[in-house]
């Protein structure tokens, strides 16, 4: 099964990119696509317990994460906005570095946290190591927010099954 | 869809305008990280989508361009990451109110 999976995952781009559908440029995406999946289909899907349905309810649930994410940046970017136009930027401005630990266990809900905190208002992530997250906040609030809301969000995404 | 690509296009435009000047006067090495990280990736992502509605009939580009976004959503940040810990793994010491 995680054959056809990875198979679908490669196949799929190459169609949007190759933009040709006539035999021979079809053809030759299937021959690679196939050989990749043969070989690396252990790379791509670890989980090997998750079902079909699991797999599309977790896309569902990703994709409107994203959505969320997506307001996020724009409120981070209003942030730095209005803190690097500020005629008093010294005073907005108290940069800390935060250290926190997550309770996330995953590599993927890991690194789509730390992405997550660097995209979001006035915190960029600078190291994970195991669970320890060092994070830089711009501002006091900033740093007050940390982990927040966002780390749940994940937690419900990627580390249930199902 | 025409207007409607313009519009993004020069929002864009204005949040790199921000970024480029919270670039400049951040104090900093990790403030100036804050806004070339964030800026860049809005700025892009907007002026990308602009263009699909510049382009509203080729379904095949738009989600080329899609693909570029999304790539750009994965690689922006964790660049920043990057140079954020290459920064401090090199001893670079963050600005603080009371160091002036």
């Amino acid at each position: 099964m995680k054959y056809l999976y990875s198979f679908v995952v490669l196949f799929v781009p190459w169609l949007v990119l190759s933009g040709k559908f006539d035999s021979v440029h079809v053809g030759m995406g299937v021959l690679c696509s196939s050989l990749v999946a043969y070989w690396c289909a252990d790379l791509l899907f670890q989980d090997k317990a998750a079902t079909l349905g699991g797999r599309l309810r977790q896309l569902a649930r990703f994709v409107g994460y994203m959505g969320w994410l997506l307001g996020q940046v724009i409120l981070a970017n209003l942030h730095v906005f209005r803190v690097a136009l500020s005629p008093r930027m010294n005073e907005l401005l108290s940069p800390q570095m935060v250290e926190f630990d997550s309770t996330l266990e995953k590599e993927l809900s890991k690194f789509i946290l730390a992405n997550s905190i660097t995209l979001t208002p006035g915190t960029v992530t600078v190291r994970v190591e195991g669970s320890r997250f060092l994070v830089h906040a711009l501002t006091d609030s900033a740093a007050r927010g940390l982990p927040g809301a966002m780390e749940k969000r994940i937690a419900k995404i990627f580390e249930r099954t199902g | 869809m025409g207007y409607l690509g313009y519009i993004l296009i020069s929002t864009g435009l204005v949040f790199f305008l921000g970024t480029t000047i919270g670039l400049l006067r951040f104090p900093d090495f990790y403030t100036r990280m804050h806004a070339a990280g964030k800026g860049d990736t809005l700025s892009t992502v907007m002026i990308l989508i602009g263009c699909i509605c510049l382009v509203p009939m080729d379904l095949l580009l738009a989600l080329k361009i899609l693909l570029i976004i999304h790539f750009i959503f994965i690689g922006s940040p964790t660049a920043t990451h990057a140079m954020m810990d290459a920064g401090h793994k090199a001893g670079a010491a963050p600005w603080r109110k009371d160091s002036k």
